[in-house]
């Protein structure tokens, strides 16, 4: 049975001192009710110079976190503040600042590139048309086909062209993988590298393909039913968890609050543990952020 | 604006080619009839499908999220939808125009046209703000029963009072498309004033 | 330089890259004053994070390998002989420990291993 208070596991907003100066986003206490379902008391930062990437089943909340940060949702309480000011007074100046792939790609359909580009020429105050042309091409999107006649995967990579094509200093990325091989997928990754190559620069990115975000994330930031579970340091994940594979048994002789959750089989047992508070009689293994993820959503609480 | 606009624009341009024949073919029918109604009534219907069609690409699309995001208020996002409209109303003045001042009993034409200039801003007052409410589906069922029942009602009141001598000797001969025409005017801003109101409540 | 980490390794990824590049600046591969990647370049040739890097770096500059310059990067520090020195010394007791549990396995006394000490010492 899943308890519903997952533990404020240290949402401890990062220290400073990890990045240069400033954060770019800042959310407290969000909360946003819908039918069947609502966000609650949703916090985080984005450091500038630092990738947060966001993780969570579907549904629990990562895009709805998203779009509110872009001013498409309105929330029922709790403050959202971008480059230091309120969401809700940003210009379009600022506005433009963010790059943003949403899950499906919100483009229009109809047009070739070079109708996209003519669009958007007038939609952002700094469209690089050159930039998205060059993006284009690393992407070897076809220039003689409607947008609709692309591949789900080519559909994703004209989007972040689009984001990347604006003078963005922020990326808001909403499941940008979802879809992707995993050689796409890697060619994204070293776009963001590319990106993150300037410490100004600052991604959020939300996936569910955990691999991808182990690499290049520097923060993890867990939601599990509209409530984040924690928001932490990559590294410090792996150093604070882990995994202890033995007989049921001997489960139980550990401290119960030395266990976050665990499976239990018939051929055995496995726990989600904190490390130092393990003896070491106990064998453990690295716990990677999917075995985190998966045992906070899925595992039994002790 | 301008962006929104001429996504509209190159959104509409495949099938900008059908409406087009279906014009063509109205307007020859209206001048070989020698009335306007026919391209009028017709020109009705187009000014109805054309923001409808281009807002449910864009519903498909997923363009007002990606435009909210991107900096395109919510009030420009209503705005550019009535504007388009608009233009499109206006565009098929022209021709109607030009079929009224070429027919005889010019005045008549004209009153016919300026009646259902007015019928077509009064649906589209209505269309627009269900369509920002409640999706283009829905909408179009609502409105394609509107249509039919203003239509119906054009035919048996509006259309006949002018083509019944009696009738329309009651009445100056452009009282009623003059009112249709104000009314039509006033309903498009007070509805784009409440289609704004509805842009910026929603979540998209 | 080379410097390779690896996901299956136990030892933290921070940890192989400080100990890699430690071992690279000792061996004197890197020489006083070489330039050594930027920590974002390093991060994006191993797919690994940032704050990975950079707490590899803070490490190694807290221990006297490395130093910063605001703006410019981080450069190989002068060769601090105590540094080396201990480096050796502590090399030099990983291996004669080896060599005591090797010992104590093949059930060689204790003096017979000092013995094959001195006669190493002085055949040198």
């Amino acid at each position: 049975m899943l308890s519903t208070v997952c533990g404020r596991e240290a949402s401890v907003l990062p220290a400073a001192g990890a990045f240069s100066e400033g954060e770019l986003v800042r959310v407290s206490g969000l909360c946003k009710r819908f039918k069947g379902f609502s966000l609650e008391d949703v916090s985080f930062s984005v450091p500038r110079g630092a990738v947060v990437g966001f993780i969570g089943e579907n549904g629990a909340g990562k895009s709805t976190t998203i779009k509110s940060l872009l001013g498409l949702i309105r929330p029922d309480s709790g403050r959202i503040s971008l480059f230091g000011k309120e969401e809700r007074q940003l210009g379009k100046a600022d506005r433009n600042r963010i790059g943003a792939v949403l899950g499906e790609t919100c483009l229009p359909e109809n047009l070739h590139l070079k109708d996209i580009d003519a669009v958007m020429r007038h939609i952002f105050l700094h469209w690089d048309g050159e930039a998205f042309f060059r993006y284009a091409e690393k992407f070897a999107l076809p220039v003689d086909k409607k947008v609709r006649e692309f591949s789900r995967g080519m559909r994703q990579k004209v989007s972040l062209a689009v984001a990347l094509s604006h003078g963005a200093e922020l990326l808001l990325l909403d499941e940008p993988t979802a879809g992707l091989d995993p050689v796409a997928r890697d060619e994204i990754l070293d776009i963001l590298y590319d990106f993150m190559q300037s410490e100004e620069h600052a991604v959020l990115i939300s996936s569910h393909i955990v691999s991808d975000l182990e690499k290049l994330c520097d923060y993890i930031l867990f939601i599990h039913e509209g409530k984040i579970v924690f928001f932490e340091e990559k590294d410090a994940l792996g150093e604070k968890y882990a995994l202890v594979r033995c007989p049921a048994e001997k489960l139980v002789g550990l401290d119960p609050a030395a266990v976050v959750a665990f499976y239990r089989g018939e051929y055995g047992a496995s726990a989600l543990v904190y490390r130092d508070r393990v003896p070491s009689s106990f064998e453990t293994e690295r716990a990677s952020i999917e075995d985190i993820m998966l045992y906070f959503a899925r595992g039994e609480r002790v | 604006m301008k962006g929104s606009l001429l996504k509209s624009w190159k959104n509409i341009l495949p099938v900008l080619a059908y409406y087009l024949l279906f014009a063509v073919i109205f307007f020859a029918v209206s001048f070989l009839a020698d009335s306007v109604l026919y391209f009028c009534g017709v020109g009705v219907m187009i000014a109805f499908a054309v923001p409808l069609s281009s807002m449910s690409v864009d519903e498909r699309d997923g363009w007002d999220k990606f435009a909210v995001a991107s900096g395109v208020g919510r009030g420009e996002l209503a705005a550019s939808r009535y504007i388009f409209a608009l233009a499109t109303v206006l565009s098929l003045s022209v021709p109607a125009a030009v079929l009224a001042a070429l027919l005889p009993e010019r005045v008549r034409q004209f009153a016919s046209m300026l009646l259902l200039c007015g019928i077509s801003l009064l649906v589209l007052s209505v269309a627009l703000p269900l369509m920002h409410k409640y999706g283009v589906e829905k909408t179009r069922i609502l409105l394609l029963v509107i249509v039919v029942v203003l239509f119906g009602a054009g035919i048996a009141f509006g259309w006949g009072f002018l083509l019944d001598e009696h009738a329309s000797a009651a009445f100056p001969l452009f009282a009623v498309p003059a009112a249709a025409l104000s009314l039509g005017t006033v309903c498009f801003a007070v509805s784009w004033l409440v289609c704004i109101r509805i842009c910026r409540r929603k979540d998209l | 330089m080379n410097v390779i980490v690896s996901n299956a390794c136990d030892r933290p990824i921070y940890e192989q890259i400080y100990t890699q590049i430690k071992a690279a600046i000792l061996r004197g591969e890197c020489r006083e004053g070489d330039a050594l990647p930027s920590i974002r370049a390093l991060a994006k040739e191993l797919r690994i994070s940032v704050i990975t890097t950079k707490r590899a770096f803070d490490d190694l500059e807290r221990d006297g390998f490395i130093y910063s310059v605001q703006g410019k990067g981080s450069f190989v520090a002068a060769k601090n002989r105590e540094l080396v020195r201990e480096e050796y010394l502590r090399q030099a007791e990983q291996k004669l420990s080896e060599a005591v549990d090797i010992a104590r396995q093949g059930g060689i006394s204790d003096e017979e291993l000092c013995r094959l000490f001195d006669i190493l010492l002085k055949g040198e």
